[in-house]
């Protein structure tokens, strides 16, 4: 049997944040978002996850007003996994680039800005996959 | 039963507003073949698996190492993966300006640490037995002891972040994160036992702890 998951707690910046990684090699396109709960108020303590399905990685921890960010390099889509505090596993959703075909739901669409993409993550409104 | 716990469980007060309310979708099917982020030797030192080395002096309380083997479902090591772990002190408080514990911080001990698995998917840690500590959920409630670990594994599908308890911790029927767990024998999964033949006379006890993760997809 598989050791079960546990939330990450809210201290565990010290412990996954220590060294900055939130910048993939070679990365070009900058997101930024916001974690919000279901009562539409910002998740400070979430740690946001982005993998590049073509390889690369990224994460960073949310600040007080639920905001992350992340240069990532570009490709159609991206897998997204946020954990924090009260969330005993992890969600994990994808981040579509605007006009991208194929997204599962709406809610996995990035939105374009000025110098990047705008990808907020609803806890209780976004759509995630079944992990 | 499920391995892990539900999203929605009440008896811990946050998990009501940040469970996720929609249907879950299936799992794509091309994210069994996504591998995990490759960390080499040059992201790990071997001073970072010892915690209790960091400062000029040693840290206070009970000496301990804890190291097992990062296995997937079907048994076969988990080689070259990237383990990392964080915990409170001995007193309990954690070097986190949100902890409000009013215990003391250790100047001699930050709490976290990482670790690359070996050949035999081994790995091995020295810090410092963590304190229980008091939490807001409900009158009088206390976190068990526990070190929290995250790790990548081989695979997407492998990323595991969970939490290490030890042997007979009086606290664990009333603590709902530990209890989140349906099923006994996951349960029993996240807890390390005492390993007295990896203990160190005159310097340090053991416990032993393996994680199991997802099976690997792949052939590696």
């Amino acid at each position: 049997m598989r050791t079960p998951s546990q939330t990450v707690g809210p201290f565990f910046e010290f412990g996954l944040c220590d060294r900055p990684a939130n910048e993939m090699d070679g990365g070009d396109v900058r997101v930024r978002g916001r974690v919000l709960d279901g009562a539409g108020e910002p998740v400070n303590d979430a740690l946001v996850e982005i993998w590049n399905p073509q390889g690369g990685f990224g994460r960073c921890g949310t600040d007080v007003e639920g905001r992350f960010e992340l240069l990532v390099r570009r490709v159609p889509h991206y897998e997204v996994m946020v954990f924090a505090r009260g969330l005993l596993k992890p969600v994990l959703t994808r981040m579509y680039l605007p006009g991208e075909t194929g997204a599962e739901d709406p809610t996995m669409v990035a939105q374009r800005e000025e110098d990047g993409l705008r990808f907020d993550v609803h806890l209780a409104e976004t759509a995630f996959f079944e992990l | 039963m499920s391995v892990d716990p539900p999203y929605l469980y009440p008896d811990y007060r946050s998990t009501e507003l940040r469970a996720p309310k929609r249907p879950l979708l299936p799992l794509p099917g091309e994210l069994h073949d996504l591998h995990a982020p490759v960390f080499g030797e040059d992201a790990v030192s071997p001073l970072d698996s010892d915690l209790t080395r960091r400062h000029g002096g040693e840290p206070l309380g009970e000496r301990i190492i804890v190291h097992g083997r990062v296995l997937d479902e079907d048994g076969r090591p988990v080689r070259g993966s990237l383990l990392e772990i964080w915990q409170a002190n001995a007193a309990g408080r954690y070097v986190h300006e949100r902890d409000r514990h009013p215990a003391p911080l250790d100047p001699n001990f930050t709490g976290a640490g990482r670790a690359l698995t070996d050949g035999e998917g081994r790995y091995r840690f020295i810090t410092v037995k963590p304190g229980a500590y008091p939490w807001q959920n409900h009158p009088n409630a206390w976190r068990p002891a526990h070190i929290h670990f995250s790790l990548f594994g081989r695979a997407f599908t492998q990323r595991l972040v969970t939490q290490m308890y030890f042997p007979g911790d009086p606290l664990f029927e009333f603590d709902p994160i530990f209890q989140s767990v349906r099923d006994e024998t996951a349960r029993a999964r996240m807890v390390s036992s005492f390993d007295l033949a990896t203990t160190e006379p005159d310097w340090a006890l053991a416990y032993h702890f393996d994680i199991v993760l997802r099976r690997t997809p792949f052939e590696e």
